[in-house]
């Protein structure tokens, strides 16, 4: 997917303006935030739980190379396979292959957001494969050719009829000629046509939510059962995971399992939770006769070595997002890539550039509701605020915003002069403003009072009257 | 007023005002009520001169060079209180959590600046929290409700402590804000550099403070004041929009944020 | 050993400011993962079957104790004819199953590969209390399909099966087999899906209806 960040300002805006996906955010709160709360409530070791998930996920990282070694040895033990790729391009390079030694023709694809950073789809369809995506957000967004606006529910923007629309217009010529308006009937149609992909498929391909160091399993979290039908009926797997998701045991992504689903949809469990090990054994019923592992790097290790390293904690809930004011208003599809919200905006930059991404770290009240809810405790704040100071070392923010932010630290650190200029400054505004009690234009303020009016000042300054007070007093 | 450093015995702990840039130049009446909270409750108050800006507007913009001159600038202004009080929990909040984040890697600053942040504190939560303030002496026949800002939420921990003091205001009615754990879209220079999302924020507040039934809107950050007064004023809102500490001293007498003479 | 496999560890490492882990280092992690050290395990005060039950119930599956395998049977035939579904049922091979004296209205064939049934009956593993799981897992008679290819899947778990946590249920499959299974599937309730505007609906990919009958 190209990435669309640096447009950030015009997308936000024209999303301010788009009703539908408005009344879809709205119902984040009630729906995403309010089960998250009721979950937190019902249960007392939810901080504990969130200590202890970043203490044994800071643990992983600080072993990473070890954790992955042993995961390996374990995939290979099972008799999968697992190959690393450093970059995007890398990874999809390994997939293809994989999918051309298999001689395979379909390909069909669980929702997994790494997918969507390699831009596995349009590759594999460039070289002729046919993929279908089965998470149902997943597979509106590929008819409607769209990226996915939120990393848990993909298609959180689209309405009701709008899928109506392109299940007609996709699925006529499979012999669903009527348009579907009610909800339960066009999941079961969905449900209808992607069956047939999932017993035509040669491929198989999921992300992993963890990857298990002690057993070589990867963990796929679904509430459609998708994810599990495609690690179970092709005859060839593919994992594809970054090098972020191994953890030790099991017993550590059951620490993670309680906060995960929790967090993220305000489940305590979702409906599938699998546990998948190599391919299928010697005597197994049935699964795939392959399984392959592709790891992938994409910057995570630059991440490992830089302030920004607690990103890679990053469970990928969605809760920062879900409680996000900015993302609340604007949708995921403004931030202008794969990831939205504050996870997003701190991964963005990192995987396409700082240049192309720089609103995102900008585009953030720093109110912290995303830190206080992440299950993990990534300081997302903090570390959106550290690459606003890339920037800033880079030169990469807007010259006017540092020229005036420079002139107010110059000033402020020159108590005497900013006494001597604030006061008759604030005295003359309030004179302008004291009839009307404030301004609707005011130059150089134009982006306060695009929106609202600038309040008058009361006249002079606190410390001006201050001193008065005092002298009057003696 | 009374100076208080004539009234009060040398052992009442010496505060130092961090006034604060915003309510320094738009709301001096908002520093007088922190003095008389401040006095009332038993402290030895002064305001030192050279005081500014904590430096959060360079922090927050990824300039740390000058947030650490403006850091060391309140440390040596301040360093000699027992207590640095302001009345805005998004300025103490710096202090607090942020300036041993500026200093984290310099081992000779670092102690003086932690314990300049550990005796910092924002002025309601001070009062409740060290001084065991339960009441005031104030009344105001209004119904307000109440914005709690984000530092003060989720840096500071401050929710309770203004509303036990607001229910001491005699004729006070609070009526709680529907989602008042969300932000206001102030943000610093987040709401001049996306006044679109800033602005659509606002406008929610600002709906969730009409319709609570409210007649005046109180916070104890200036910034979301400003922000909301600015966005009430604009939509034609009448709720009218006061900093606690004004209230909470008795002095909501004066013009409300954004009043007019007409 | 692929380049770009010694190229990612050497980031890592280098990230991390370090060369390789030094053997006694390597050792200490993997007794780490050999401890299988136990976190917080939330408290809950319903008896496990009380609990495991009320987790089922509240995501939407159906849920029955009978008192004997004997009336495993005539409970799914009740079922069955309940919602209307045919009496044409794909099994798995678990020996639990093995006790169940089929009636001659109900055609219960074990699954053989190619066979497309919209009812199958299974046998879990082991019950998890705690989320109101069924933990399932694949093998030789145990078609993973089977938990997601139906309309209508019925489980079968003796009372003795259940556990209390997943915790749990990982020693018991570690005494229980030398390897992970291929599969272990953890089921907590039918399919579903909210991709439709939020708004939750059953019978996404996976089974429409999960049916649970608990024995003993």
């Amino acid at each position: 997917m190209q990435p669309n960040s640096r447009h950030f300002q015009a997308n936000a805006e024209s999303a301010l303006r788009e009703p539908n996906l408005q009344s879809a955010l709205k119902q984040l709160e009630s729906g995403f935030v309010a089960g998250r709360q009721r979950c937190y409530d019902a249960l007392p070791e939810f901080e504990a739980l969130r200590d202890r998930a970043k203490e044994v996920l800071d643990h992983t990282l600080d072993n990473l190379d070890a954790y992955l070694l042993e995961y390996e040895a374990r995939v290979l033990e099972s008799g999968g396979l697992v190959h690393w790729a450093g970059t995007p391009e890398e990874a999809r390079e390994i997939v293809i292959r994989i999918c051309r030694d298999a001689e395979a023709k379909n390909v069909i694809r669980g929702k997994s957001m790494i997918g969507e950073e390699i831009g596995i789809n349009d590759a594999l369809e460039a070289s002729g494969f046919e993929v279908t995506e089965t998470d149902l957000g997943e597979y509106i967004l590929q008819l409607g050719k769209e990226p996915p606006s939120h990393i848990v529910a993909p298609a959180i923007h689209k309405t009701k009829d709008e899928i109506s629309d392109l299940f007609l217009e996709h699925h006529r010529d499979l012999g669903f000629t009527k348009r579907q308006t009610e909800r339960s009937a066009l999941v079961n149609e969905a449900r209808q046509v992607l069956r047939e992909k999932f017993l035509a498929a040669d491929v198989g391909m999921t992300g992993a939510n963890f990857l298990i160091a002690e057993t070589g399993s990867n963990v796929i979290v679904t509430n459609e059962g998708n994810g599990d039908l495609s690690s179970t009926l092709p005859r060839v797997q593919i994992v594809t995971a970054a090098i972020d998701k191994v953890v030790p045991t099991l017993e550590d992504a059951s620490l993670l399992l309680r906060l995960l689903g929790r967090s993220a949809t305000g489940q305590e469990i979702t409906a599938y939770t699998t546990f998948t090990t190599g391919p299928r054994r010697e005597r197994d019923a049935d699964g795939p006769g392959e399984y392959h592992v592709v790891l992938i790097d994409n910057h995570r290790s630059e991440m490992l070595g830089s302030e920004l390293r607690p990103m890679l904690r990053c469970i990928r809930c969605g809760a920062c997002m879900n409680h996000c004011p900015v993302y609340g208003r604007v949708g995921g599809h403004a931030y202008g890539w794969v990831y939205p919200g504050p996870m997003g905006s701190v991964l963005t930059p990192l995987m396409v550039g700082l240049d192309e991404a720089g609103h995102l770290p900008n585009a953030c009240t720093l109110n912290g509701r995303c830190e206080t809810v992440c299950p993990v405790k990534i300081p997302l704040p903090n570390l959106l605020r550290s690459l606003r100071s890339r920037q800033h070392l880079q030169r990469q923010n807007s010259s006017l915003a540092r020229i005036a932010l420079s002139l107010w630290s110059w000033v402020a650190l020159r108590p005497r002069l900013y006494q001597l200029l604030t006061r008759p400054a604030m005295t003359l505004l309030a004179r302008l403003g004291a009839s009307s009690g404030g301004f609707r234009n005011m130059p150089f303020a134009s982006g306060w009072t695009r929106v609202r009016d600038l309040p008058a000042p009361q006249g002079s300054t606190f410390q001006a009257r201050w001193q008065q007070q005092q002298r009057d007093r003696k | 007023m009374v100076s208080t450093e004539n009234i009060h015995s040398a052992d009442s702990p010496h505060v130092g005002l961090f006034v604060t840039c915003l309510v320094d130049l738009y709301r001096p009446s908002v520093g007088f009520a922190a003095v008389k909270l401040l006095e009332q409750a038993g402290c030895r108050v002064t305001v030192p001169r050279a005081q500014t800006c904590c430096g959060q507007p360079a922090f927050n913009s990824g300039d740390d060079r000058h947030a650490r001159q403006l850091a060391l600038q309140v440390l040596d202004a301040f360093e000699e209180f027992d207590y640095v009080v302001g009345p805005s929990a998004s300025c103490l909040g710096t202090i607090r959590c942020h300036y041993p984040e500026m200093f984290a890697d310099d081992a000779a600053l670092l102690p003086r600046i932690e314990a300049l942040s550990a005796k910092s504190h924002e002025l309601v939560s001070f009062l409740v929290d060290v001084l065991g303030v339960e009441t005031v002496e104030a009344g105001f026949d209004h119904c307000v409700t109440y914005h709690d800002s984000c530092s003060a939420l989720r840096e500071l921990g401050i929710k309770s402590q203004p509303r036990k003091l607001l229910a001491s205001v005699s004729g006070l009615e609070l009526n709680e804000l529907q989602g008042t754990d969300i932000c206001c879209g102030f943000g610093g220079t987040f709401c001049v550099k996306y006044p679109e999302i800033s602005g659509r924020m606002a406008a929610d507040k600002v709906n969730a403070a009409e319709a609570s039934g409210a007649d005046t809107l109180l916070a104890g950050d200036l910034g979301c004041l400003l922000n909301l007064a600015g966005k009430m004023r604009r939509e034609g809102k009448p709720t009218r929009v006061y900093h606690i500490a004004e209230v909470l001293a008795n002095m909501a007498d004066c013009k409300s944020i954004g009043e007019g003479d007409d | 050993m692929s380049s770009a496999r010694e190229q990612v560890l050497a980031r890592i490492r280098a990230a991390l400011g370090r060369g390789e882990l030094d053997p006694a280092r390597t050792t200490e992690l993997r007794d780490r993962i050999a401890m299988h050290r136990r976190h917080i395990e939330p408290a809950f005060d319903e008896t496990p079957r009380q609990r495991f039950r009320q987790k089922l119930e509240a995501a939407e599956a159906s849920f029955v104790e009978l008192d004997t395998l004997d009336a495993v049977a005539a409970e799914i035939e009740r079922y069955l004819e309940a919602h209307g579904a045919e009496k044409r049922i794909a099994t798995s091979g678990d020996e639990l199953l093995h006790a169940i004296d089929w009636p001659a209205s109900i055609d219960a064939q074990p699954w053989v590969a190619g066979s497309d049934h919209r009812v199958s009956v299974t046998a879990a593993y082991c019950g998890i209390a705690e989320t109101g799981s069924l933990l399932l897992v694949s093998g030789e008679k145990n078609p993973t399909r089977l938990n997601f290819l139906p309309d209508y899947h019925i489980v079968v778990i003796e009372a003795k099966q259940l556990v209390l946590r997943m915790e749990d249920a990982w020693d018991s499959l570690r005494a229980s087999t030398k390897q992970m299974p291929r599969s272990v599937n953890f089921i907590s309730g039918p399919s579903k899906t909210a991709d439709v505007e939020q708004t939750v609906e059953y019978g996404a990919h996976g089974p429409r209806c999960l049916h649970v009958i608990l024995v003993g």
